[in-house]
């Protein structure tokens, strides 16, 4: 049972209309995607007791497919995490692998699918929080082109990063939720119809991505950045070379490409979502929303109470670093450099794309952490999305699937990144595997 | 801002977007123009004269104090940029940020080794008709505040 790893929030069932392709199917929903009627916490005390007025894009399009939502599922607060250890309701316990994290941020989505609570489960991702609990929960999750999905309703992290996307069972499942949620919409002004014809009916709206789930990889080339697999656990290297050995054999090659970015990908994702961070959750000062700090004396000191009240650990973190990087005299240090690396790591992946159908490395670098493990030192947390954060800089879809276990019985994940707008080539390379 | 005696924002334009929406237009107005304690904290940030008078000197005096110990922040430093991100911090905290953050700013060293890249950026201005259109009304934009007064948000005063 879901309540037994601590994967909702709130389990109040949002019923979804009579028929349409996700009649009969559950979607849990991640708590930083707004429901109407139903409170969205995103994991964090400010926001304990917030009801949304208004249904993100994403619920609407879900409910009106006929699916029904079970319940909003825990996440680390505000999405700032990769273990779901920062919430404010409690760690998430990985029902694959039980004693060990499930991954984050998105890591009560990722654990109602693994356990078979939900059929399926919307997450978000930022640097990695669709994909790396999909990696740790043994699932199938799906990090969009930036602009496929709506992110209206979504509470904003940082926002130049952040796609919503689907986690399942298997691939053709997460395929059929993509096709859902996908699509332009008039409340994101950042979202567009994919321009490749393959994948877009005339306005958009009429996407296939589920008849790509064939599993077939015959002819498909495949670059491997070698930056991506030197730096991980050689349980994780074992399994993802037997993978790759196995697509071989179902015929599709592979050659070691370079990508000197992505050495820069951790350090330049955290500067600049941080900064995002510093200024979207200025918008929490107990006012509107959230803790209030009371009504007496000076206001900052007001809000500087009901933050330091509403907001955990991380989130504190992450909102000075944030402030301290834009600050005078060192925003061309930190935030300047870090936009540098980002166009030099989209430089990167383009030109390896041009030479690859898709590229494929190790979600994660390492197997699930224990509970507790990695909660006392950040670096060494922020370390482990050195694979996954590259491709939300470069605005790039992704896809995680299973790729086998460690030894120990650990699930480890295999990331396929696609060219933008490409879901149908990372889907089809996946459904090769789950 | 200046000279109101206290902090009444009004809600009459507040946008369905008002938290969740942030690609929504809708929302950046009501982001821009509602938060009042939002606005004045960028400011601080980034362009409100005193706090980066303050902050210039800070950074000075760190610039001068550092050079060789690649910017390791000191207690002061934390404790200006929790005053600058309006998050009171116990001393506690203060002192174990101070020693995470002189790691992580070491790790974000690396970026000096990041040559200027060429932006490729192929963006493009999305625009609609300026037409009216259904927003929340002024109770459901009110119910999740703390305290209303009189169909208002109530907040502390600006001192």
């Amino acid at each position: 049972m879901a309540t037994d790893y601590n994967a909702y929030v709130t389990a109040e069932p949002i019923e979804g209309a009579d028929d349409g392709p996700l009649a009969g199917k559950t979607v849990a929903v991640k708590d930083n995607i707004s429901t109407e009627g139903v409170r969205t916490t995103c994991g964090s005390a400010m926001l304990d007791d917030y009801v949304p007025p208004y249904d993100a894009t994403v619920v609407e399009r879900l409910t009106e497919a006929g699916a029904t939502i079970p319940g909003k599922t825990n996440m680390d607060e505000f999405g700032m995490g990769t273990t779901t250890e920062t919430s404010a309701f409690g760690p998430v316990e990985n029902p694959a692998a039980p004693g060990h994290v499930p991954g984050g941020s998105s890591g009560g989505s990722a654990a109602v699918v693994a356990a078979g609570d939900a059929d399926m489960a919307l997450g978000s991702d930022t640097g990695g929080s669709i994909r790396c609990p999909a990696a740790f929960c043994g699932v199938v999750g799906i990090k969009p082109t930036y602009g496929l999905v709506s992110r209206y309703g979504l509470v904003a992290y940082a926002n130049s990063l952040e796609q919503i996307g689907p986690i399942a069972p298997g691939v053709e499942e997460a395929a059929e939720l993509l096709e859902v949620i996908a699509g332009p919409d008039g409340r994101d002004a950042t979202t567009r119809a994919p321009p490749n014809a393959d994948a877009a009916g005339g306005d958009g709206h009429d996407l296939d991505y589920a008849s790509a789930a064939d599993g077939d990889v015959d002819g498909l080339d495949i670059g491997v950045p070698t930056e991506l697999v030197a730096g991980a656990d050689e349980r994780v290297t074992d399994v993802f070379w037997d993978a790759i050995a196995d697509l071989e054999d179902r015929g599709a090659s592979y050659h070691e490409v370079e990508l000197p970015s992505v050495e820069y990908a951790v350090e330049s994702y955290y500067v600049i979502a941080m900064s995002e961070a510093s200024s979207n959750l200025a918008r929490f000062d107990g006012v509107r929303y959230g803790q209030s700090g009371g009504y007496d004396g000076n206001w900052n000191e007001t809000f500087a109470e009901s933050r330091r009240k509403g907001f955990g650990d991380e989130v504190k973190r992450r909102v000075l670093l944030g402030t301290y990087a834009l600050s005078a005299g060192y925003h061309d240090k930190y935030y300047a450099k870090a936009q540098d690396a980002r166009a030099w790591i989209q430089q990167d992946f383009d030109e390896a794309l041009d030479e690859a159908d898709v590229l494929a490395s190790p979600t994660m670098p390492v197997p699930p952490m224990a509970l507790g493990e990695s909660l006392d030192d950040p670096l060494t947390m922020y370390l482990a999305d050195a694979n996954t954060t590259p491709v939300n800089m470069a605005n790039l879809p992704a896809i995680s699937v299973p790729a086998g276990e460690t030894d120990e019985g650990l699930p480890v994940g295999l990331q396929f990144v696609g060219p933008a707008f490409g879901e149908r080539a990372i889907i089809r390379a996946g459904s090769a595997l789950a | 801002m200046a000279g109101t005696g206290g902090l009444f924002i009004e809600i009459l334009t507040a946008a369905p977007g008002h938290l969740g929406g942030m690609s929504d237009d809708a929302d950046a107005e009501a982001d821009v123009d509602a938060e009042a304690g939002v606005d004045t904290e960028a400011e601080a940030v980034d362009t409100t004269a005193d706090s980066v008078d303050t902050e210039a000197e800070a950074v000075d005096t760190t610039a001068d104090s550092v050079d060789t110990e690649a910017d390791a922040v000191d207690p002061d430093e934390v404790r200006h940029v929790a005053d600058l991100a309006r998050i009171d911090l116990a001393d506690a905290d203060v002192d174990r940020f101070t020693e995470q953050f002189a790691d992580i700013l070491a790790s974000f060293e690396a970026l000096d080794e990041v040559p200027e890249v060429d932006r490729e950026e192929e963006l493009a201005n999305v625009m609609r008709p300026d037409e009216e259109r259904e927003g929340l009304t002024q109770e459901e934009a009110l119910a999740n505040a703390p305290e209303t007064e009189d169909g208002y948000f109530k907040g502390p005063r600006v001192s």
